[in-house]
């Protein structure tokens, strides 16, 4: 039924015979060794996250930082904003400043992706704590500066690995 | 015995009793299931769906074209590349453009990436059904390397909001080809253990052979669509159907069952796992170079655009794109998303917000199955059935 | 001092010791907790994952079981308006106290026991069958459709794994010719283990004894997904620990019957004697058979890594399309073995 040339095509398929008692019972030891064998060689992919933390890829679309000197007030980045967390205001007369509100930022990094001048720009930082709701909302003062993550996290890179999938490997901070 | 203690039961017919399975179920999802049941026998099954609408198709009509992006992709987001893409391609049919052939090497990877992951979401869901706790766990375990993937090449995990009408946002970043391979092999390796601990495990075999049953022809009056109406027998892939993006260039296979039950959707999803590590394999060989925008726009870029496009490969969002003004007309676009369909119908009345966005969503069209196959099934075959439907509430409800 | 000595003596009562210390109701709680933190351990190691860790990562996450007992304990308990309150209180606890009573009558050491019976192991395989009545009543007083399924499920699955049960220890009575543990071990000291001699019947007591004690891919009266937690869906609080531990200590019992059936007892570490009395008949036996107990515990719940559930009429053809069958012919295996042990 399928064609040989190349491309898309569909093959039909046919549902293997139902097993038999043997064919069970061969099955049934093989499905036990297999759980036993990885009981014996565990493969483990969990991260021990508070304690440990990923280090994000290179582009990341983690916490938005505004660089003021480079910010021209045009507004588009609020006015891209689909969840409506980025918000102008006037920092002085006639100097309009986009601040966040991380209740509501996606992360979708169109605010970013619009600004004519890269005023705005990721840093791979996502995981941060707020105390209130009013501390998600950021002024001026602290949506300039990058955030930091707490110090006490062993930070690890991800690493795609041909026999465990993904490899933990500590990052020596210097 | 006082009054109250007595069994207070709502006898619909004779020894028929309603079970209402969900939406406060450990097995059911966001939804609900009215079940009529005689002893352990389904007699009537009402599939009663909405717990999560959102009015998704009403909020786009209030939003600039390009944000409504991230709001579609939240239908099913863990297969967000898929359920956005054809949006965007009904933007691009509107226009009259065709992204560069770069870009929809992109999108391909990106939409492969999201169908693993979101078969193998759905295979881990099926599993803890069925009590398998293992192969839930492995699933999911397995999912993580091609969503790290997807993050690397989009910035994101799950939410990538990765298309721009006429392109892609980004270029392929310095050593994804690697790190594909790498993982491509690994999951190559991982499916043989699938064989033996899932689909092949008598436990499980006998659980789903046979099971929910769809007939050709049933399944062709229900409408269902993607890997369910292929392992019914029927030859409906959108990919070949109205080939998009790079699957026409491609070598590829689409796994088509004929037996229907819950044990040849599962075994469809697991061969179209197989052949979608095969298009990965071959898009990331062949990709082309050249732009990844459809210039168009790229000619509008400003300086500072073009500086970051050359050194950073990220495509900025042009004003023009953002203030996008299609044509007045309308347009749809087809894609096959991993649970199967997703159609987009779009209007434009020319102004910079779609007048009506239609969105018929697989698992919407997949639902109305519970109503007639649940029926003459035992109470225990539910979750097999619901599992291998691969039914996910957020993205029926939008 | 004589207060003390009278103490000693109390606590050294064999029925007390046995039913409260060991093997009974403090032994079998440190087992359970044992036993649940490996199950989740072994599930974890197959899962790619660690299991219970963030309670003292270096003793790996041991304490998790005490933190989640105390839990138990100090939740408040629901009773539900519309339950049958006797029996939905009693159930569970009737339940786990009559689950370790078989303890009384099976021997862990030659000397120091309990009671002395021609009969034990008839009134423990009879003991063994009480409390699963118990679940489906608690089942029935929830007054929760899932609960009533749960029920049924239940008393479906019992009719089919007591009758294999307890032909398989018919048959090894048979073969041993006695109905008394004593004298069983006796019998395996002098010839061979049961195991050995009658492979069919240690195999399908051990399915049956997962059937019945809820283990995968068996776990059809409790099945999550389905029937949310089955029987025990309204309980809460201690009473739910309660009715989960009730599957662990049926469990225990159950094995502690296939170590003294099948594995020969209290040999190899009972025939040592070092001339200390509790050494000798208390400690050293009863090591033996809790070890051998705990090791096909863990196999046991070892399967949970590999296996889903069966469907409710898939174990019941299992149960009486083969292991019934096979428990028939271990009975007749018993037969053969006993015909050549008098030819030869």
């Amino acid at each position: 039924m399928a064609e040989t040339s190349a491309g898309p095509r569909y093959s039909e398929r046919n549902v293997e015979e139902r097993m038999g008692l043997l064919d069970k019972a061969k099955m049934h030891a093989k499905a036990l060794s297999l759980g036993m064998l990885r009981l014996a060689r565990p493969q483990r992919i969990t991260l021990r996250y508070p304690l440990e933390r990923p280090v994000l890829s290179e582009g990341y679309r983690g916490m938005i930082v505004l660089n003021n000197d480079k910010c021209i007030g045009c507004s588009l980045c609020a006015r891209v904003c689909p969840a409506a967390a980025m918000k102008m205001f006037n920092a002085a007369p006639k100097k309009l400043r986009p601040v966040i509100n991380y209740e509501r930022c996606i992360f979708c990094g169109y605010c970013v992706d619009i600004c004519p001048v890269e005023a705005l720009y990721h840093v791979p930082v996502h995981d941060l704590v707020f105390e209130n709701r009013d501390d998600m909302v950021f002024d001026l003062e602290t949506f300039t500066k990058e955030p930091e993550e707490p110090e006490h996290v062993r930070k690890v890179r991800v690493v795609i690995d041909e026999e465990k999938g993904l490899r933990y490997v500590p990052v020596n901070s210097e | 015995m006082s009054q109250q203690s007595q069994i207070l039961t709502r006898r619909i017919d004779k020894d028929i009793l309603e079970v209402f399975i969900g939406p406060q179920h450990p097995g059911s999802g966001h939804m609900r299931i009215i079940l009529r049941v005689d002893g352990d026998i389904i007699v009537e099954a009402e599939p009663d769906i909405g717990f999560v609408h959102r009015t998704m198709e009403k909020l786009a009509e209030g939003r600039e074209w390009v944000k409504n992006q991230p709001l579609f992709e939240r239908m099913a987001i863990l297969d967000a590349a898929n359920c956005t893409l054809g949006y965007i391609m009904a933007i691009e049919k509107l226009l009259g453009i065709e992204p560069p052939p770069r870009a929809k090497y992109i999108r391909t990877i990106l939409a492969e990436l999201n169908r693993i992951a979101s078969h193998l979401y759905g295979m881990g869901i099926f599993a803890i059904l069925l009590g398998h706790s293992t192969m839930y766990m492995w699933f999911f375990g397995d999912r993580e390397v091609f969503v790290e993937l997807a993050e690397r090449l989009t910035g994101q995990r799950l939410t990538h909001s990765f298309f721009w009408p006429g392109g892609v946002r980004r270029d392929l970043p310095s050593g994804f080809k690697d790190e594909l391979e790498k993982g491509i092999k690994y999951f190559e390796k991982r499916l043989k253990e699938y064989e033996v601990m899932f689909l092949k495990n008598p436990v499980i075999r006998s659980r789903l052979e046979g099971v929910g049953y769809i007939s050709r022809q049933k399944a062709a009056e229900l409408g269902i669509v993607g890997p369910n109406i292929r392992a019914s027998g029927i030859r409906h892939d959108v990919r070949i159907e109205e080939p998009y993006a790079a699957y026409p260039e491609l070598d590829f296979e689409v796994p088509i069952y004929k037996e229907g039950d819950a044990l040849a959707r599962t075994l469809q999803r697991v061969d179209e796992l197989r052949e979608s590590l095969k298009i990965l394999k071959q898009a990331v060989n062949r990709i082309p170079e050249g732009p990844i925008l459809h210039e168009k726009y790229l000619k509008m870029f400003t300086k500072v655009l073009k500086d970051v496009l050359e050194t950073e490969k990220r495509v900025k969002l042009a004003p023009a794109l953002f203030n996008l003004r299609p044509p007045k007309g309308e347009a749809y676009a087809r894609v096959e998303a991993g649970r199967g369909e997703y159609f987009y119908y779009v209007v434009s009345d020319g102004q910079n917000k779609p007048y009506r966005v239609r969105v018929v969503s697989p698992s919407f069209r997949n639902s109305i199955v519970f109503k007639y196959v649940l029926p003459g099934h035992r109470v225990a075959d539910l979750p097999a059935i619901y599992g291998s439907i691969d039914y996910f509430p957020p993205e029926a409800d939008r | 001092m004589a207060i003390v000595e009278r103490l000693i003596d109390l606590i050294l009562w064999p029925p007390l010791f046995y039913y409260i210390i060991f093997p009974g109701l403090i032994f079998v709680m440190i087992f359970e907790m044992f036993l649940i933190w490996s199950e989740r351990k072994i599930a974890g190691r197959v899962q790619m994952r660690y299991g219970p860790l963030e309670i003292a990562p270096r003793l790996a996450g041991a304490p998790q079981l005490m933190a989640d007992l105390i839990r138990y304990a100090l939740q408040e308990v629901i009773i539900p308006r519309t339950v049958d309150k006797l029996p939905f209180v009693i159930a569970p606890i009737a339940a786990f106290v009559i689950a370790l009573m078989p303890l009384l009558v099976t021997p862990f050491s030659p000397t120091f026991l309990p009671v002395t019976t021609e009969g034990s192991i008839l009134i423990a395989a009879a003991l063994t069958t009480i409390p699963p009545l118990l679940l489906i009543l608690a089942g029935w007083a929830s007054n929760n459709k899932f609960s009533l399924v749960g029920s049924a499920r239940e008393s479906f699955l019992i009719a089919t794994y007591e009758i294999i049960i307890l032909l398989v220890i018919a048959s090894m009575s048979f073969l041993y010719g006695t109905l008394d543990f004593l004298k069983a071990v006796e019998a395996q000291q002098a010839l061979l283990w049961g195991i050995i001699l009658n492979p069919i019947a240690a195999i399908t007591y051990f399915v049956a004894v997962m059937m019945g004690t809820s283990r995968f891919p068996f776990e059809i009266a409790e099945a999550e997904s389905e029937i949310v937690m089955g029987a025990f869906t309204e309980y809460s609080g201690i009473m739910f620990g309660l009715a989960m531990g009730i599957s662990y200590a049926r469990m225990f019992v159950y094995n502690i019957i296939f170590v003294l059936l099948f594995l020969g007892g209290w040999s190899p570490l009972g025939g040592i004697v070092t001339g200390n009395y509790i050494l000798d008949s208390i400690i050293l036996p009863g090591a033996s058979v809790a070890i051998k107990a705990v090791i096909i515990s863990l196999l046991m719940v070892f399967t949970r890594a590999v296996y889903g559930r069966y469907r409710i009429d898939h174990a019941l053809k299992g149960g009486w399309g083969f292991w019934f069958i096979m428990a028939l012919v271990s009975i007749g295996l018993s037969a053969a073995v006993v015909y050549l042990m008098e030819v030869f």
